[in-house]
């Protein structure tokens, strides 16, 4: 996929987030290097490799680390010097650390007068039932497993409503259930004109909550827009298949007759590895090209279907 | 509902007042109690030298900033360290306004049981001006608790390793090299704070006027401890503004 051609051009107006040529180095290291994006209301995925950047840069945004060369633009603020935006939105950082010492509602009450929040209560019972907490709101959070950890900490982030929650890596922990419950949360915030920026290296989770993504890999901007043309140029890219069989020179000289096939290779270890456009077609085709020559499949398995390869063919595409 | 400032002030005092660091903060406060009964209970016979080898010694050079020193270190440090402290940094208030109560807290946490267990001390100690003396002694564990907070709270800012930092700059310099070189004095928060109790009450600091333990004028002892406290209050809120918080 070409970013060019691709992307949605960013608007400017509107914008939650702007980030202008932005980079992060520590020491040597080069965490982002020039990345230009604006990040408009709505639920918008920050998707890319463990190690890309992605957590640099939300902290970027959040104003915790400050940027090496370039401009943030948070609400339309600089949050390293305009500290009272962050009465404006609510903040999920990637680890789980919390007040150990501290009860669920102690956790979130700190978080609400760390706020400045006037009618307190009332926004501590909101955020908690939001996340279903009100069960355990009086235990240590040092006794909360994972997930309740999370979920705690998304009250905390939750509570006064704020205009834009920035959650970095919020299903970490979840379990399937609060998966969808995590979902429904996201899509009332967005419903009630809230925005969302949610942090992940698996696709299918940012796929489940966000129309928009940015994608990050090495540091850089990858590709920004909607999620569905994304996905759509990730169908249409090459794979590599590799087929175990019982004959495999006999299948591979019977697959490459097929359009959707690029090349075929046969390995030293006796396995095809098939280079295909299009998975969906070798899929059905594949069972019954081997029942037509009576050849037992073993087994098929795609070798890059990382989100790593998928990511570096964006970027190389 | 209290401001910010009053919850990070409560909140600090939360997380410095946990049941080991209670304990660990009395033992050490203890420390010229301890001395000072125990001397009494096998009849020391407390004359001029050991009544500065007392106050100097045990409570100026070694107590007060070892005291300072655990209690103040760890205030941003450990929180810097498990990551909690985004908690603060994203809260909608100036820089200053995170570390004033901070540092507050940690003053009042140090002062108190120091101040109880010196002024019990020299009530045992000294038998003459005892009420002069006291006060004294408490107003010099209050400015020198102040300087010494400043310091290991800023240090904290910079590494999470202060403690050890701050165990080699109390038993090295503090306790050991300023009091063996003539004019380290000068660079001693604990021998400023010792001048300025010399001003007020020479019964109860009572330094030679020559060598190694020669203490700085008042007014330079004054100056200096102030401009400390100010440049590491300062040198905090700066570390404050340009970190990057993990």
């Amino acid at each position: 996929m070409n970013h060019s051609e691709n992307s949605i051009p960013p608007s400017s107006s509107g914008s939650v987030v702007s980030l202008e040529s932005v980079s992060k180095w520590f020491g040597n290291v080069v965490a982002v290097s020039d990345v230009t994006l604006n990040i408009d209301k709505g639920i918008t995925g920050l998707l890319g490799p463990n190690g890309a950047g992605k957590t640099t840069i939300l902290r970027m945004i959040s104003g915790l680390y400050s940027v090496s060369e370039g401009n943030v633009r948070l609400l339309g603020t600089n949050p390293r010097t305009d500290h009272s935006v962050y009465k404006r939105i609510g903040i999920m950082t990637e680890n789980e650390s919390a007040y150990e010492f501290m009860t669920g509602l102690e956790y979130v009450r700190l978080s609400a007068r760390l706020k400045d929040l006037r009618r307190e209560e009332s926004h501590l019972r909101h955020a908690i039932e939001r996340v279903d907490m009100s069960f355990a709101l009086d235990r240590k959070i040092s006794t909360y497993s994972r997930g309740m950890r999370q979920r705690i900490r998304l009250a905390a982030a939750l509570v006064g409503d704020p205009e834009l929650l920035i959650l970095d890596e919020p299903l970490n922990g979840a379990d399937p259930t609060q998966r969808l419950r995590f979902q429904e949360i996201l899509h009332q915030t967005t419903d009630e004109g809230r925005s969302v920026i949610i942090s992940s290296h698996i696709l299918e989770e940012v796929e489940e909550v966000s129309e928009s993504v940015v994608l990050v890999v090495n540091g850089k901007l990858a590709a920004q827009g909607d999620f569905h043309a994304i996905r759509a140029a990730l169908d249409d890219r090459p794979y590599h298949v590799k087929i175990e069989c019982s004959a495999p020179r006999q299948l591979g000289g019977e697959l490459a007759k097929l359009p959707a096939i690029q090349s075929i290779q046969f390995d030293p270890d006796g396995s095809i590895v098939a280079l295909t456009t299009n998975v969906a077609v070798l899929q059905l085709d594949l069972p019954v090209i081997a029942q037509s020559l009576n050849v037992r499949l073993t087994r098929v398995q795609p070798i890059d279907d990382s989100l790593e390869s998928v990511f570096s063919y964006l970027v190389e595409g | 509902m209290g401001t910010i400032a009053e919850t990070i002030f409560m909140l600090t005092l939360r997380q410095s007042l946990s049941l080991r660091k209670s304990v660990v903060l009395l033992l050490i406060a203890a420390i010229p109690l301890m001395i000072a009964v125990g001397a009494t209970v096998v009849s020391v016979e407390w004359d001029e030298s050991t009544r500065q080898l007392f106050i100097q010694a045990i409570v100026a050079y070694t107590t007060l900033p070892l005291v300072a020193l655990i209690v103040a270190a760890p205030i941003f440090a450990d929180e810097i360290e498990d990551r909690t402290f985004t908690n603060l940094m994203l809260s909608p208030i100036s820089r200053w306004q995170i570390a004033f109560p901070k540092v507050t807290a940690a003053v009042l946490i140090v002062a108190i049981p120091m101040i109880v267990s010196v002024a019990a001390s020299i009530i045992l100690v000294y038998s003459e001006e005892t009420y002069t003396v006291t006060a004294v002694g408490a107003f010099g564990i209050v400015i020198g608790t102040i300087a010494f907070v400043s310091l290991f709270t800023f240090v904290g800012t910079l590494t999470t390793r202060a403690v050890i930092f701050g165990i080699v700059y109390v038993f090295g310099f503090e306790a050991f090299i300023s009091s063996t070189i003539p004019g380290l004095k000068y660079i001693s928060i604990s021998g400023m704070t010792l001048s300025i109790m010399q001003e007020l009450s020479s019964t109860l600091v009572n330094a030679p006027k020559s060598g190694s333990n020669q203490l700085p004028p008042v007014e330079y002892a004054a100056i200096a401890l102030i401009t400390i406290i100010i440049l590491c209050n300062i040198a905090t809120v700066w570390r404050l503004k340009r970190m990057d918080v993990h």
